[in-house]
């Protein structure tokens, strides 16, 4: 599977790497919302993680973007977050093209399990 | 001295003259001034046209009547009782007073009044002459009037301000308290998605091979993140029960679904471990309105805390409900250690927990029962405990349907 990880947590994003390297997936990331933006327009994904809060370019402002330039076509978003997101913003998250909202801290394990029922 | 006949016709002649003085002098205080007299009682013996014009009273009507039927009641008592000191104590009052008419309408009079004694009756009369003031009057009284409206106007805009200042201030406040609640969340819960990723790729031996020791060092690291999680959840919660900003949606709940849900979470799981779990929906087809989020969040709360207690061997948790009259009584009971009386009461408080000195380690926050509480009260429900402090707890909620 390949996956984008977009986190401004370094030290999440090496976790995961690892993780999904050591199990055998193509996993990519960036620490860094503007980046990320370009990887995803110029990357194909199965599946790209993104976190919401980061600074500069955050997750929300990425997902506005793609929606507003149409973009978001076959893309399987997830959103990460680790603040409590109200129904209301999961709602427009969802409106928007985003396919699910997953709270930090998440088990890898189960995070895995996740993408491939989301995937298949 | 005895008078001539001169004399007489020069009396008669100055007499004439005299009265239609008088006449003049009467008929020009018709046009501009009010007259009354009174005997000494203030009763009305006599009043003038003018008198009759301006207080909307015939002669006839006001004749006999006490010169009171005028008060309009705006001067305080000592104001009269000035007026009658002054005139049966032989001297002349003069003054303004607001008096009212027969149509109910006020009208102030520059007045003045003299006390004279008859000598043959050697009783005393009042002759009051009175000019109209009821323009200028009005006009200050309109002033008056203006003035305090505007004044009282500008006090409540003041409040206003004041009030919507103070309010637009805790508005700010709760945002504020918001904002910070959302960046803690967000900030605590941050370090531990590394931490717990990491215990569960060592636990895996993605990295390595671990000797039991160092698999249970990992374990407790696990446990301790995991715990330090639910803390931050829940002292989010109490938060938001506390600053009345949690967030409920309201649906419709079908009971058997609900039950369902928890059979799949906790039946196979506490087989697993040798223990039962069994539900008891007496009413499936009764569907309830409510958060099926946060009452599951309860029942979790509950049914968590029942796990702790149960014995290792034949444990056994029973979750149902019934109808009882016209509300929905839901019931999680375990054949526990139970919760002695003296605890009962102090349960749903914020971090207590009942003496574990004999009893196992909980690992609980402290903090489940009172949001549990807190959701199930701002549902419209009511929770409480029933244990005898041996054999058993059953927790109850009650909802009106």
């Amino acid at each position: 599977m390949k996956i984008l990880l977009i986190d401004d947590n370094q030290d999440i994003t090496t976790m995961f790497a690892k993780y999904f390297q050591l199990k055998g997936h193509d996993i990519h990331v960036s620490n860094g919302g503007q980046n990320g933006l370009q990887m995803i327009e110029n990357g194909l994904f199965d599946v790209i993680l993104l976190d919401l809060a980061m600074p500069d370019f955050s997750g929300h402002d990425i997902i506005d973007y793609l929606h507003k330039n149409n973009k978001l076509d076959h893309k399987i978003i997830i959103s990460l977050t680790a603040s409590s997101v109200s129904d209301d913003d999961k709602a427009y998250l969802i409106e928007r093209g985003v396919h699910s909202v997953l709270r930090k801290p998440i088990d890898p394990d189960e995070l895995l399990n996740y993408l491939m029922r989301v995937k298949s | 001295m005895r008078m001539t006949p001169t004399d007489q016709k020069n009396t008669g002649e100055n007499l004439l003259n005299l009265t239609n003085q008088m006449g003049k002098i009467l008929s020009a205080l018709d046009e501009s001034s009010l007259v009354a007299i009174t005997d000494k009682h203030g009763v009305i013996t006599h009043v003038n046209k003018k008198f009759c014009n301006v207080s909307g009273y015939s002669a006839e009507e006001l004749v006999g009547k006490n010169h009171r039927i005028l008060k309009s009641g705006f001067h305080p008592q000592e104001f009269y009782k000035d007026l009658w000191v002054t005139i049966s104590g032989g001297h002349t009052w003069h003054g303004e007073i607001k008096n009212v008419s027969k149509h109910g309408q006020y009208f102030w009079v520059d007045t003045t009044i003299v006390p004279f004694l008859d000598s043959g009756s050697l009783s005393e009369q009042y002759v009051s002459i009175s000019t109209e003031l009821t323009d200028q009057k009005n006009t200050e009284e309109n002033l008056l009037n203006a003035n305090m409206q505007l004044r009282n106007a500008a006090k409540i805009q003041k409040e206003n301000m004041e009030l919507h200042m103070e309010f637009e201030k805790s508005k700010e406040k709760d945002t504020l308290k918001e904002e910070f609640s959302a960046m803690i969340t967000h900030e605590l819960k941050t370090p531990l998605v590394p931490i717990i990723g990491y215990c569960k790729m060592l636990k895996n031996k993605m990295l390595g091979e671990l000797n039991g020791e160092q698999l249970e060092s990992i374990d407790t690291i696990e446990k301790n993140a995991k715990r330090l999680e639910s803390l931050i959840s829940d002292i989010m919660d109490v938060r938001k029960l506390d600053l009345n900003k949690m967030k409920f949606t309201l649906e419709d709940l079908a009971i058997d679904n609900f039950f369902a849900s928890l059979d799949s979470s906790y039946r196979q799981v506490l087989i697993e471990q040798g223990k039962e779990f069994i539900t008891d929906a007496q009413i499936p087809s009764v569907v309830i309105h409510t958060d099926k989020i946060r009452l599951r969040q309860v029942f979790d709360n509950l049914i968590s805390n029942a796990i702790k207690f149960i014995p290792d061997k034949n444990g056994k948790i029973t979750v149902g409900c019934k109808n009882e009259g016209n509300k929905v009584v839901f019931y999680v009971a375990d054949n526990g250690i139970g919760i002695p009386l003296e605890s009962q009461q102090n349960l749903f408080q914020k971090f207590y927990q009942v003496d574990t000195s004999e009893r196992r380690k909980t690992g609980g926050t402290g903090l489940g029962l009172a949001i549990s509480k807190g959701i199930i009260e701002k549902l419209g429900g009511r929770i409480w405990v029933e244990s005898d402090g041996k054999t058993g707890t059953i927790f109850y909620i009650e909802f009106d349907t």
